[in-house]
């Protein structure tokens, strides 16, 4: 008789059995035991209140002033953005309304609340710039904007741990077989969540985005007040930073303009 | 016979046909477009709205949009354009209107049926937005509002270029002139364009159509003869036609300018002197006046700006359900029956005539009934220009449903007007009426044409636009930091699997030299048995019982040829003492003590096996130990 040796199963070796075990075990209390997120302390506590008092009494100077602390002692924590951002559009400065915006739009990217005053900040801008970029850049940059690196990075994590641990299992217990259906989607999937951590990461860190602060900004051809001037640019207007000198920006914008922008009329997102 | 001669003059009347038939044929199908100069606005805002219906014959009416509550519509004029190109005309006309939005919210002018050579089109239904930061519902005139030192004295029956007017030449101008400068909203305006000219001139219509911004408007028809006179201006003789009169309605209270436009006219270049040259003026036809063959010069006439002072309508007086009617009115109202079953329809159709701007009279308020459902039907529109005023008959039809038997009664409307002439208000009432209604168990009936009363439910409006309120509890740091330790595990697990493939590989590696060189593989796991088998024959050496004495020098003498045979690459089963001796010898010689003492350990393996003397406990360590110096010394000799 003719045993299908393939198909036959491994019992894997004790020591193999302990060892994915132990990492198990020790993955679980890593995961449920690790470091928690800096809770608020009593001072800041208060700190939020009293400045969501004053924005309640239409004193938004001093309730920027409040949330800008708190934003900068918690930079992880998106309301403290979004409050900020609110105090701003309420003081008319929407250069900095829409940089806390999307400050908080990258901490919290989901947040429905965000996203619908970021953009209602944008519909109130002077200027607007056609984006002129392919669909596929604009539909990735908005699926990207709508997750973490973090979640994109546990994602590319977790697609390489199945992957591998398939791999292993397989060189383990099956060696010498070939690699089946079920080990190559694994690697498709793999590195594909690679390829989307890959993009965020120069999404956020490469092409850095940067609002205009100041009322008018011109832009340069070249990075000195001698260029000329390329063209002019509003408050509040998203550009993507792509090289960065001691006072000069250079800068790329949706429709393609590129130039010169100084730092002091601009504030990049990712600071 | 049909000779060449006749054959050639078919051809060219077949060729002339043909071309003038192509045009026809290439012609477009009629079309409707609505065009919007902005799809948001302010409250009080206009929006301008252009209908422009292309490729259709014949006469157009002005189409009548149905604008739902909270917007008004104001017709503003139209302009027509016929166009030539590559063999296809192009016909088209051009139905101004100015929407402004009373309330903020979303609107949607739904679709609508428009008339055009008989032919009726459809529009598709559009909606824009209207926000709340408004200007009031004071809109100001979208032409730009000049300074004025006070309202305009009204103009002066013999119409004159008013005297900042300097016409390129004086021989020919245009004058737009109005008959009241300062009114009320709603009030009707007639503004009328006089020709003046000393030339020979004939009329050709508006270059450019007139910027009437903030007016309803309703143009008056022009006679079959123009009417034309002759007047002296500045002493000199002109002849003088009115050629466009246009009702005007102001929409709000604010200062306006009328930009006026510009037409067209031709004349012969030399001014005459004779009356008889105005003969073939405004005449219509190309052909006909003899003006064909003659040389002649096209002008471009751009009369004056109109300046409009509208001021709002006293308070003092003002009923609270005014809507704004301007004019002189009649009301009278009329039920279709009085006698009904319970849930029978009464229509009661209220008629409001008089003179003013009839389209936009409002229905009279019908207060809420709890004896009655009450559903808004039809209104008509019958417009009627007596002279040069505007007015006619507009009805409105409302249905009562009865709910409960017995003697109901509708009570009285009211409709309320502002008088421009006794500038007072006037409130006029329909009369009450008595229903004598009978019990029915029959369900109601809307009347045909009744929407139903779903439909006329109101659908939500957004009213406005804000960013969302701030967050008052900060976020749960729990899944952040969820997040961040799965990704450190993650790390951690993704670390450990790569190790363990990277030894799965090591293995499969060693496997494979295995494969080759069983030999090694011997050497290799030999030292690895035999420390398995010490440890098991020290537990062993520690007992006192013989049997277990016996077996203790049973397995070791097992492990040490097994070891010994590994290392030497001898089969354990054909490997004997002999064998083992003449291997250890050519390892280590004759004279080293580790020989002397393998040898010692198979004599005392052999003796405590066949009984001939018991092995004692120090005999076991002796053994042990010696076992433990072999391995060791051939572990490392036999590297």
């Amino acid at each position: 008789m003719k045993i299908n040796q393939s198909r036959a199963f491994v019992r894997p070796p004790a020591v193999l059995r302990m060892t994915v075990f132990a990492i198990f075990s020790a993955a679980a209390a890593l995961l449920f035991c690790g470091q928690a997120g800096a809770a608020l302390s009593a001072a800041d506590q208060s700190l939020f209140q009293e400045a969501n008092r004053l924005y309640r009494g239409d004193k938004y100077e001093q309730a920027a002033q409040g949330y800008q602390k708190l934003a900068e002692a918690y930079p992880e924590e998106s309301v403290f953005q979004f409050n900020l951002g609110n105090a701003q559009f309420r003081l008319k400065h929407s250069g900095a309304a829409i940089l806390a915006y999307e400050k908080a739009r990258m901490l919290s990217p989901r947040s429905r609340d965000i996203r619908a005053n970021l953009n209602f900040a944008l519909s109130q801008l002077e200027y607007r710039v056609e984006d002129k970029r392919s669909w596929y850049v604009r539909a990735g940059e908005d699926w990207l904007g709508r997750v973490t690196e973090t979640e994109v990075l546990i994602l590319a994590l977790l697609a390489g741990f199945l992957f591998l641990g398939s791999w292993t299992l397989a060189l383990w217990l099956r060696a010498g077989r070939p690699w089946g259906v079920p080990r190559k989607t694994l690697l498709i999937f793999f590195m594909v969540s690679v390829a989307i951590f890959a993009a965020k990461r120069i999404e956020t860190r490469m092409i850095r985005d940067a609002i205009v602060m100041t009322k008018q900004a011109e832009v340069r051809f070249g990075p000195s007040e001698g260029d000329r001037v390329a063209f002019r640019l509003g408050e509040g207007l998203k550009v993507y930073v792509i090289d960065r000198r001691q006072d000069w920006s250079r800068i790329v914008l949706v429709n393609g303009d590129e130039g010169w922008i100084q730092n002091s009329k601009i504030a990049e997102v990712l600071a | 016979m049909i000779t060449t001669a006749r054959r050639a003059r078919l051809a060219v009347f077949c060729i002339f046909a043909a071309l003038l038939t192509l045009p026809v044929m290439l012609r477009a199908e009629p079309e409707v477009d609505m065009i919007f100069n902005t799809r948001q606005a302010a409250v009080g805002q206009e929006v301008a709205l252009t209908i422009r219906i292309s490729g259709a014959q014949g006469n157009i009416q002005a189409p009548h949009i149905p604008v739902p509550d909270g917007l008004e519509s104001f017709y503003t004029g139209r302009s027509s354009n016929l166009s030539f190109v590559n063999g296809v005309s192009t016909a088209s006309v051009e139905f101004s209107y100015v929407l402004v939005g009373r309330r903020p919210g979303s609107f949607t002018l739904p679709a609508f049926e428009v008339q055009a050579g008989g032919i009726n089109l459809k529009t598709e239904p559009v909606t824009f937005e209207v926000t709340g930061q408004g200007l009031g519902t004071a809109a100001a005139p979208r032409a730009p509002a000049q300074p004025q030192a006070g309202p305009l004295a009204p103009a002066s029956a013999v119409q004159e270029p008013p005297a900042t007017f300097r016409p390129e030449d004086d021989n020919i101008y245009v004058v737009a002139a109005v008959d009241k400068t300062t009114v009320y909203p709603n009030e009707q305006i007639k503004l009328t364009y006089s020709l003046y000219t000393r030339y020979d001139t004939r009329y050709e219509g508006f270059s450019e159509e007139p910027e009437m911004s903030g007016f309803w408007i309703e143009e008056f028809p022009l006679d079959k003869e123009i009417r034309r006179d002759t007047v002296r201006v500045h002493g000199k003789p002109y002849v003088r036609a009115e050629i466009r009169q246009i009702a005007l309605f102001p929409t709000a209270p604010a200062d306006y300018t009328i930009k006026p436009g510009t037409l067209k006219a031709s004349i012969r270049q030399e001014p005459q002197q004779s009356q008889s040259v105005f003969d073939e003026f405004f005449n219509d036809s190309f052909f006909s006046g003899g003006g064909f063959f003659s040389r002649r010069e096209n002008r471009l006439l751009k009369p004056a700006e109109v300046q409009i002072k509208v001021i709002p309508f006293p308070e003092e007086g003002k009923p609270a359900n005014f809507n704004g009617a301007v004019g002189t009115f009649r009301m009278t109202a009329v039920t279709d029956k009085d006698q009904v079953k319970q849930n029978e329809p009464v229509t009661l159709k209220i008629q409001i005539e008089g003179e003013g701007n009839i389209e936009t009279l409002k229905k009279p308020g019908v207060p809420e009934m709890k004896n009655f459902k009450i559903y808004e039907s039809d209104s008509s529109t019958d417009l009627a220009k007596n002279g040069f005023v505007i007015g006619g008959k507009k009805t409105f039809e409302v249905v009562f449903i009865p709910l409960e038997a017995g003697e109901q009664f509708i009570p009285k409307l009211s409709f309320s007007y502002f008088d421009p002439r006794t500038r007072q208000y006037q409130t006029l009432f329909t009369p009450g009426f008595k229903l004598s209604v009978a019990e029915s168990k029959e369900a109601s009936v809307l009347p045909k044409g009744l929407v139903s009363p779903e439909d006329l439910k109101k659908e939500i409006a957004k009213e406005g636009q804000d960013i969302h309120y701030i967050a008052e509890r900060p976020e749960s740091s729990a899944a952040r930091a969820a997040a961040g330790n799965a990704a450190r595990v993650l790390w951690l697990l993704n670390g450990l699997v790569l190790l363990a493939l990277a030894a799965g590989f090591l293995r499969q590696r060693q496997a494979q030299v295995f494969a080759k060189d069983g030999a090694l593989k011997r050497r290799k796991y030999a030292r690895a048995n035999a420390v398995t088998k010490l440890s098991l024959l020290k537990k062993m050496s520690r007992s006192d019982d013989s049997k277990e004495a016996a077996r203790f020098f049973e397995e070791l003498d097992k492990a040490l040829t097994l070891y010994l045979s590994d290392k030497f690459n001898l089969s354990a089963f054909s490997a004997t003492r002999h064998s083992l001796e003449k291997e250890i010898e050519a390892v280590l010689g004759r004279e080293h003590e580790l020989y002397r003492d393998v040898l010692k350990v198979y004599v005392l393996c052999e003796e405590a096996r066949f009984g001939r003397g018991a092995a004692s406990a120090e005999h076991r360590h002796e053994a042990l130990a010696i076992f433990k110096k072999t391995v060791d010394v051939f572990e490392k000799i036999l590297k």
